[in-house]
């Protein structure tokens, strides 16, 4: 059914750079939701696999000084029930939750969902409005990349051949911070988000200091926060008047592309100021 | 490469090749063809293990990540008789061809064990990635929460 590739799996990092390095035609495994599927349709036909799991510090969710740190090879469902991704994290496994199913859910990492790097990528957005960054490690070397300067475009990211995610890293945030997750789909069940969106209120009660942030999938390809927009929202008394004024400037900034199959570019321009309603609402509370 | 893993609580070892899903080293490999090949994308559920003690879809797992692991298969669910869900789904004619039934049964037995009681919802999410293009869910959906008012009786 496959075309034929060695497999390895490595029980340390310095293992997996060695392979690396010796096979320009090797791609790495971590849940394989997307690779395996992948090699079947012959859209990419590896030589060699370097499957991860054996290294097992690359799973799991920690509090360190630096902030929550995120093994990559952390599953979806290991993101949902997490008891370190509440409150101002909340909204990172609400989005692990939804993926794809329940089994699915079971092997799929948030390494992988986000070296995929797909325009609708359900922990992208979240990842996006809580300012994560990705740690890259090479053969020497380590970096830590902001998610937004790691995710180049659709199924591309600045990560070259022999590097390796070896964290996610999220800064800690100020006790009543608090996100929203939204995204549609073509069915209520198993499908790729049409467009999604995750809102996020840095310091929601106080008014000087709130910041508002928001990052929409599928409307470019990749995760879209509008700098102007977020001015527009932030260190003021948020109205339905200042939601739809931040609505209009996304809308000009954004170009959906036309080709989606899975909804139009005006259903994507629509539910902006619809997301971006919802969001707020249910973050602090209010009707608009 | 060699492969040494507990199946169905037994441990066995095989020779395979790297290029093999799980779902067929457990169908061609060990003959354990209970478990079914729908959509080999992982869409479907119909290839449903438990590894490790969880669901997993095997088309979409490598047979050489098997090593080391435990899984059950739908063989492993009936070796003593039925079990309460099966025959929940004869009961309320939750079967109709039969392809996606070891994908829910195997979904419904990992449920089952994270949660004795399940609520609706627990129960929607377990079946959510299951396709069955026979009985149009109420019935499956009926069979678990005929298991579920059992077990908390």
């Amino acid at each position: 059914m496959f075309s034929r590739f060695d497999y390895y799996a490595p029980q340390t990092l310095n293992d997996a750079f060695a392979a690396l390095s010796k096979n320009g035609n090797a791609r790495i495994l971590a849940g394989g939701t997307d690779l395996v599927v992948n090699i079947r349709s012959g859209k990419i036909k590896p030589s060699l696999i370097v499957d991860l799991k054996k290294i097992k510090w690359l799973s799991g969710v920690t509090k360190t000084d630096r902030g929550i740190e995120i093994g990559p090879l952390t599953t979806m469902n290991e993101l949902a029930e997490s008891s370190l991704l509440k409150g101002p994290y909340s909204l990172l496994s609400y989005a692990a939750k939804i993926m794809g199913c329940y089994e699915i859910r079971n092997r799929a990492t948030v390494g992988g969902n986000i070296i995929n790097a797909s325009p609708g990528a359900e922990t992208l957005t979240p990842l996006t409005v809580l300012h994560a960054s990705v740690e890259v490690s090479g053969n020497n070397n380590k970096k830590l990349i902001p998610l937004n300067k790691f995710v180049t475009g659709p199924n591309n990211t600045v990560l070259s051949g022999g590097e390796i995610v070896t964290k996610i890293i999220l800064p800690f945030y100020p006790q009543l911070t608090a996100g929203y997750y939204m995204r549609r789909a073509r069915v209520k069940g198993m499908d790729l988000a049409s467009v999604n969106c995750s809102v996020l209120v840095v310091n929601p009660n106080n008014i000087e200091k709130c910041q508002v942030r928001a990052a929409f999938g599928t409307v470019m390809p990749t995760p879209y926060r509008s700098q102007k927009a977020e001015e527009i929202l932030s260190g003021k008394k948020i109205t339905l008047d200042l939601i739809k004024q931040a609505a209009s400037v996304i809308n000009s900034e954004i170009n959906p592309r036309a080709t989606s199959l899975r909804a139009t570019p005006e259903y994507k321009r629509f539910m902006v100021e619809y997301f971006l309603k919802t969001g707020l609402s249910k973050i602090l509370g209010v009707t608009f | 490469m060699k492969i040494k893993f507990k199946l169905n609580g037994e441990l066995k070892t095989a020779e395979i090749v790297s290029y093999m899903t799980l779902l067929e080293v457990l169908r061609d490999t060990f003959g354990l063809t209970g478990t079914k090949c729908g959509c080999g994308n992982g869409e479907c559920g119909a290839c449903t293990v438990i590894m490790n003690g969880h669901p997993v879809r095997s088309c979409l797992i490598l047979g050489v990540e098997a090593d080391g692991s435990e899984i059950f298969t739908i063989e492993s669910v009936s070796a003593n008789g039925l079990s309460d869900l099966q025959k929940a789904f004869l009961e309320e004619g939750a079967v109709q061809c039969g392809f996606c039934t070891p994908g829910f049964i195997m979904a419904g037995e990992a449920l089952f064990k994270r949660t004795q009681n399940p609520t609706d919802e627990e129960i929607k999410i377990a079946l959510g990635g299951h396709l069955c293009r026979c009985t149009g869910y109420d019935a499956i959906f009926k069979a678990f929460k005929k298991v579920k008012v059992k077990k908390t009786l």
